[in-house]
């Protein structure tokens, strides 16, 4: 029987780690099933319902696009204002001298566990995330890495960790290389999964080998593409010994997409700094937040909630709303301000890159697949504050809403009363002053882009002596593109995901091919 | 907190504005006032558009459509000039939350012409032999494309215009009465021709008499009735063009802001109407009429079609001159010349107006020529 006295009690549940509704029985599989249905039904009712609206009462159509074009501009303010000032915010963090901040606290005994996920990239990919690793201003003697390969990545990806292993093993307290192996019944195959068997592996192998306590462990999931910068374990050991409750809480930093900002195309450039702006917005609004992509927690509470689930897509969220519920609501994200730069999705060519943009934001999109775990324990675990349990219901069912339906009601469906509502309709001053007031509204939204190609700007590597300086012309025009890349790598895959899910046809792990072109 | 209020203050002044509120801070009265648009296509790229005689700037939304907002509901006058133009007018009521429709037209006030001619100089210039310099070939049109008039009937250097062929075979086959010998030549110049293809359409005019034939475009027929022309709507009843209807709300007014033509319109489709049981010219806020009388200003029509690629416009060949009508009566119909005399006969071809006048060929265009 496997072990589960050192789980939080809520985590001993066994639909704690539920992934989907088949995994269920009864009228538990029910619940978790209409949930799964609710936001694509949420979704498509929206949008039909706003082209049904413009045939049949598109008076009434008009009005209401006219209040979603007026919300989009007060909601782009309000983003924009969080951005700019995560961006100063960011920037203050980054010329702050954190070893001398740090200086106060006695650290010693605090060990880092860096997880380095790892499947088929290539060498210098791991290599440019290893080299970073070594020039962080911190005692490597504290940090154990752990190169997390998969089994079924074949004997190429096993010779090109030992070959790492031999070149960087020396440098940190410990070099582990984990192999997940494959086809383990049960598990979807994927970060999560990997992830957790190397979580596992470390706590046998190194924490309970050498005495190292849990709570006195930080685990760092990196993905294998992230650079860190050079203080990033003193900002974080910062906030570690400042926060309310350190073992409560995970660490986010703001995952820069910019390790191949001048070989990437300015599509690619466009939507992986649009990523890295809503993490930016997120990170000065923290009650909004859950973890995303690369990001820090202490190995105490992961190992109180058994690691991360490795059934499902979005690991990488589903971990902090694992600890959340399980802690009965008492625990936190909290924002670093300080960045890691990983690559921007970026193809050989661009119709690549466009399959592989899609299919990456279809996996993030199906994050969506939080929102009924969110949901059914927040019906379960009635610890958690009803008041916090509706805030952040709320907050989710939005933001799943928002990220498919404005781009497409905003960009498309707008027009649709002129040309469905028929010639009455047609002959009303609403009728024409409609797509005046909605272009004249996008365009004041616009200008929120405007600061969004500022920063972006601030936020690109040193350009290369091969690389002309036109381009940082075109790196500030690329942001035009964004009406479009709303449409096509936000809404349509979030819709294509929310879709999935409510037929039931579960997505399973995509891993982005990283190349550096 | 701030934005939900601001949000909440806001939407109500965008929807009473996009609906066409306005609030008049400077009238005596103050408040609230309503306001109707007008939305007019001028066919013409660069003509001038006034509202009440004073011109209206910056309204233009597609190249040719224009959408003027904040009009004060009343009957406004709308003309539309450019330089060396015809001017189009029109007297319109506007109403509150409405916006009225209307297309404008203009032609040419000298009728400008394209000559055709059997030969041609190396440039392409049309060239007429055996004639004196001071020949004036066309009367009462002009145009600014060069032609050659020379007293030499030479053709050695000069190249024949098959167009002119084309152009002859064109007006002969009309006039000769075997079908079958005119289809055959027909179908051997089209595909003799680059600018002939086989969507080719070909109506052409009797100088004799008037043609029967009803024309039928976009669902607008246009026939001859007792000598006159009347355009008719046979298509679904939503898909009708706006000028065959009038605000069911201003019925009682309808001459007054309309004109006595389209009462009587009015009133007959209404009797249609109430003889049939059925409540095909009405819906909910309009009366339509299915049919309208072309105004040819009692001069005998000899020859009528749609005017090329307009369902609005009635290209009329009267004893005076070849005119352009609008269907729309509203208030009157605009009636513009595009040739001072009747010619002896015209053809619209593949969209082009071919005219043959005391035996020569021309195209009658309906723009400036501008070098």
């Amino acid at each position: 029987m496997e072990e589960k006295s050192h789980l939080l009690p809520y985590a001993t549940r066994s639909d704690f780690h539920v992934g989907r509704a088949t995994e269920l029985s009864g009228r538990r599989r029910l619940l978790y099933r209409i949930l799964e249905i609710l936001p694509g039904l949420a979704s498509w009712t929206t949008l039909i319902g706003v082209i049904l609206m413009s045939i049949y009462i598109p008076f009434w159509a008009a009005y209401f696009i006219i209040a979603f074009a007026l919300f989009w501009v007060l909601k782009t303010a309000f983003l924009s204002y969080h951005l700019r000032y995560n961006w100063m915010r960011l920037r203050h963090h980054m010329k702050l001298d954190w070893s001398s901040l740090v200086e106060r606290f006695t650290f010693d005994h605090i060990y880092h566990v860096v997880i380095l996920p790892f499947y088929q990239e290539p060498i210098e990919i791991i290599e440019a995330t290893l080299q970073s690793l070594a020039e962080v201003k911190y005692d490597l003697k504290n940090i154990v890495v752990v190169l997390a390969t998969e089994e079924r990545a074949g004997s190429t990806a096993q010779i090109i960790a030992k070959e790492m292993k031999a070149k960087w093993g020396d440098r940190f307290g410990y070099f582990l290389i984990t192999t997940h192996p494959a086809n383990v019944q049960g598990e979807m195959a994927g970060k999560g999964s990997n992830a957790t068997f190397a979580a596992e592996e470390v706590r046998i192998k190194v924490l309970d080998l050498h005495g190292i306590r849990y709570n006195h462990t930080i685990v760092s999931i990196f993905d294998i593409d992230t650079v860190l910068y050079p203080d990033y374990f003193n900002c974080l050991i910062w906030h570690f010994m400042t926060v309310k409750r350190p073992l409560k809480s995970s660490f986010q930093p703001v995952p820069i997409f910019n390790n191949n900002m001048w070989q990437a195309s300015a599509l690619a450039r466009v939507v992986a700094m649009s990523s890295t702006f809503w993490e930016m917005v997120q990170q000065e609004r923290p009650e909004r937040m859950a973890t995303f992509s690369s990001h820090s927690v202490s190995f105490q509470a992961l190992y109180e909630v058994g690691y991360w689930q490795n059934n499902m897509v979005s690991e990488d969220s589903r971990i902090y709303w694992n600890l959340l519920i399980a802690n009965d609501g008492e625990y936190d994200v909290v924002p670093l301000s300080y960045p890691v730069s990983m690559d921007a999705n970026a193809a050989t060519t661009f119709w690549h890159t466009v399959v592989q943009i899609y299919k990456q934001h279809r996996r993030w999109t199906y994050g969506v697949e939080n929102f009924c775990y969110i949901s059914y324990h927040f019906l379960q675990n009635k610890n958690i504050p009803l008041r916090k349990r509706i805030k952040i219901i709320f907050q989710q069912a939005e933001g799943y809403w928002s990220l498919v339906t404005n781009p497409i009601m905003l960009f498309i469906l707008g027009w649709a009363p002129i040309f469905l509502g028929g010639q009455e309709f047609h002959q009303t001053v609403l009728s024409y002053n409609l797509p005046i007031v909605v272009r004249n509204l996008l365009i004041l939204a616009m200008f929120g882009l405007v600061i969004s190609s500022i920063i972006s700007l601030s936020l690109i590597p040193p350009r290369p002596k091969e690389a002309s300086r036109l381009r940082y012309i075109v790196m500030a025009l690329q942001w035009l593109l964004v009406p479009a890349t709303m449409i096509i790598f936000s809404a349509v895959p979030g819709l294509d995901a929310q879709t999935r899910l409510m037929f039931g046809r579960y997505m399973g792990f995509w891993v982005t091919p990283k190349n550096r072109i | 907190m701030g934005l939900v209020f601001i949000f909440l203050l806001t939407v109500p002044m965008f929807v009473f504005y996009a609906t066409g509120y306005r609030y008049d801070f400077f009238s005596p009265t103050g408040g609230l006032t309503t306001t109707g648009g007008l939305y007019i296509s001028i066919l013409s790229e660069n003509g001038e558009l006034f509202l009440d005689e004073k011109p209206v700037q910056d309204v233009r939304i597609f190249r040719k459509a224009s959408y003027i907002q904040n009009i004060t509901p009343g009957v406004h006058r709308i003309h539309v000039q450019e330089e060396g133009m015809q001017t189009w007018v029109k007297e319109l009521p506007i109403y509150p939350y409405m916006v009225t429709e209307a297309e404008a037209f203009l032609f040419p006030k000298r009728p400008q012409v394209r000559l055709i001619t059997e030969y041609q100089t190396a440039t392409g210039s049309p060239i007429y032999l055996g004639m004196s310099s001071s020949t004036k070939i066309l009367p009462f049109a002009s145009t600014s494309l060069p032609i050659l008039i020379t007293k030499n009937r030479a053709t050695s250097t000069l190249t024949l215009n098959s167009e002119y062929s084309f152009i002859l075979a064109l007006f002969n086959e009309q006039t000769k009465s075997t079908s079958t010998l005119l289809k055959r030549m027909t179908d051997e110049i089209s595909s003799a021709f680059v600018f002939s293809n086989p969507q080719t359409k070909v109506s052409a005019s009797s100088s004799t008499e008037l043609a029967t034939t009803t024309r039928l475009y976009r669902d607008i027929k246009l026939y001859e009735k007792g000598g006159e022309i009347y355009a008719k709507y046979v298509g679904a009843e939503q898909d009708i063009p706006y000028y065959f209807c009038v605000p069911q709300s201003s019925l009682a007014s309808t001459t007054e802001l309309y004109g006595a033509q389209v009462m009587k319109g009015v009133v007959q489709a209404m009797e249609e109407s109430a003889l049939l049981g059925t409540t095909e010219t009405t819906n909910k806020s309009r009366i339509c009429r299915s049919e309208i009388k072309i105004d040819t200003k009692g001069h005998k029509v000899i020859y009528f079609d749609f005017f090329p690629d307009n369902g609005d416009l009635v290209l009329l060949q009267l004893d005076n001159g070849i005119f352009v009508v609008e269907i729309d009566d509203r208030s009157w119909q605009n009636s513009q010349q595009l040739y001072p005399a009747s010619a002896e006969k015209i053809i619209v071809n593949n969209g082009i107006i071919y005219v043959k006048d005391h035996g020569i060929y021309f195209e009658l265009l309906t723009k400036l020529l501008v070098f």
